[in-house]
């Protein structure tokens, strides 16, 4: 493994990676803006990180996450620095899962991009309860003011709305990765093994599904304690 | 949260705040931040936001700053209501008064308002300082102070590629919406998003030639277009700032009458209006997201 990379960083020059990462980053923030101009509730903010950690290698892919919180906190504000952490996290997780041969089939990438949400919102909600004490901005908050109202205590509230949207969000984001990775050069992804891109729409069905599964699970989680 | 995008940028001007150099303005920025997670007290951290105001009336930058206030309105509504039913504080808690299935606490009352605080005071200065700092001359100065200049470019060519990859995305919008295409929802997302990054890749190639051919990555001084002076004026300033941030932060670690969670009461009706009147605007925004959402 450690041979296939050491070739990859050789065949794909300094300047190119140097070139790459800021249009991945400014991605990841046109993403907030693709998000509002087409009605999403999801974030669409990591869909840059993935790409790039994927296709070259997950340390650059966290360049990628943290680059975009520093920069978006210079164009949305400082409330948006502290998360350069979780998107740190997501690209690791993508780019070593990745590489040890996670996401090879559609099966295994599907559960590559649930492992990312799962990894992300563990990150995401210190922050979220210790920073900005709970508060999201995002309707999720309702979700947690529902679970609290359950008896949960804030963590365990701000995790479980926290994970229903990430979950959504990192699942569609992984496969628009991949239908971006398909549109991609050949010389800069020859050496990798992926799943065909599947349509969003073949997608959306699968993701439904596991948000309304974990939901549950989450609902009679907080209904039994 | 992560994916909200306002347009922030430098607003042109000629205060005495604009004229300082960006490094001072930063150290400013840095010692508030340490203030504000050093004390939870309302009172001093609603002095530091009052003076961050001051220099947002000095920098004449009012109207950029409303705007990025009122992108904060939302979560602070949702801060305020959730903590004070679910404080992010050591217990046990004062009950105030119970509302259905839920109680107001002192404390959540308290926590809120410093929280809430916290986050106005961290970006008030964060607005002085990138309202009245050309990126360019941030990263001039941030260059000045040791960051490598292969980083230097990254960030600088990140916040360049914004405003292109936002108009590219609304031309190919724009002619996939023609040719019959969903402008809204998810089957939006590939049409629309995949053109956007292949086209920025080829971009990429073209930069990558470019670089090479200019010898980025070679050894030797480098030297900058934008030069950034730092005279007598700024050195004072940043120092100013570096002493008034050890100052508070040393009285904040050292004077435990300031910690006032216990001490400090708030009345039913303070707690009920601050909740409803947060409740009632947290709905309206819901209400308002979940229209965007269903019409998508």
């Amino acid at each position: 493994m450690a041979s296939k990379a050491k070739t990859r960083a050789v065949r794909i020059p300094l300047t190119y990676v140097v070139a790459l990462v800021p249009v991945a980053a400014a991605l990841n923030i046109v993403g907030g803006t693709i998000r509002s101009a087409l009605q999403l509730p999801i974030f669409l903010d990591m869909i840059g990180t993935a790409v790039t950690a994927i296709v070259l290698g997950p340390w650059w892919g966290a360049l990628v996450g943290a680059i975009t919180n520093i920069v978006n906190s210079f164009i949305s504000g400082p409330i948006s620095l502290p998360f350069a952490v979780v998107n740190v996290v997501g690209a690791l997780v993508w780019g070593y899962g990745h590489r040890w041969g996670w996401g090879k089939t559609n099966v295994g990438f599907f559960l590559l991009n649930i492992l990312v949400a799962f990894l992300c919102s563990v990150t995401a909600v210190p922050i979220y309860v210790f920073i900005f004490g709970g508060a999201t901005g995002h309707f999720s908050d309702v979700m947690t003011a529902a679970f609290l109202a359950m008896g949960q205590n804030l963590i365990v509230s701000v995790f479980s709305s926290n994970i229903l949207v990430s979950l959504a969000d990192k699942i569609i984001s992984g496969y628009v990765a991949l239908a971006i990775i398909e549109a991609l050069p050949a010389n800069l992804t020859q050496n990798l093994q992926l799943p065909k891109a599947e349509g969003l729409n073949r997608i959306i069905l699968p993701v439904v599904g596991v948000v309304i599964g974990v939901a549950v699970m989450l609902v009679a989680i907080a209904v039994a304690n | 949260m992560q994916g909200i995008a306002v347009p922030i940028s430098v607003v042109p001007g000629n205060s005495p705040i604009h004229r300082i150099n960006p490094l001072p303005k930063m150290a400013w920025m840095v010692g508030v931040l340490v203030i504000s997670f050093v004390t939870r007290n309302p009172v001093i951290l609603g002095g530091v936001f009052l003076l961050g105001l001051l220099f947002v009336t000095i920098a004449q930058i009012w109207p950029s700053y409303l705007r990025v206030v009122m992108i904060l309105f939302p979560i602070s509504l949702t801060l305020i209501l959730l903590q004070s039913i679910a404080p992010a504080f050591p217990q046990p808690w004062s009950p105030i008064v119970d509302v259905g299935p839920f109680t107001i606490w002192q404390e959540g009352i308290y926590s809120g308002l410093s929280l809430l605080l916290r986050i106005m005071c961290m970006t008030t200065f964060a607005m002085v300082m990138i309202m009245t700092s050309h990126p360019s001359d941030i990263f001039a100065s941030m260059q000045k102070i040791g960051l490598p200049y292969t980083m230097n470019f990254i960030l600088t060519m990140t916040l360049q590629l914004i405003p292109i990859l936002q108009s590219e995305f609304n031309t190919v919008l724009k002619a996939q919406k023609s040719r019959g295409l969903k402008g809204t929802g998810f089957a939006a997302i590939l049409p629309s998003m995949v053109p956007v990054f292949v086209g920025a890749i080829e971009r990429v190639q073209q930069l990558s030639i470019s670089l090479e051919s200019r010898a980025f990555g070679s050894t030797g001084k480098k030297t900058s277009y934008r030069q950034v002076q730092f005279g007598l004026k700024d050195a004072l300033v940043m120092a100013a700032g570096m002493a008034f941030s050890c100052i508070m932060s040393y009285w904040l670690l050292t004077d435990p009458t300031l910690d006032w969670s216990r001490t400090l009461t708030f009345s039913p009706a303070f707690a009920l209006t601050l909740f409803f009147g947060a409740g009632i605007g947290f709905l309206l925004f819901v209400v308002l997201a979940l229209r965007l959402v269903l019409t998508a």
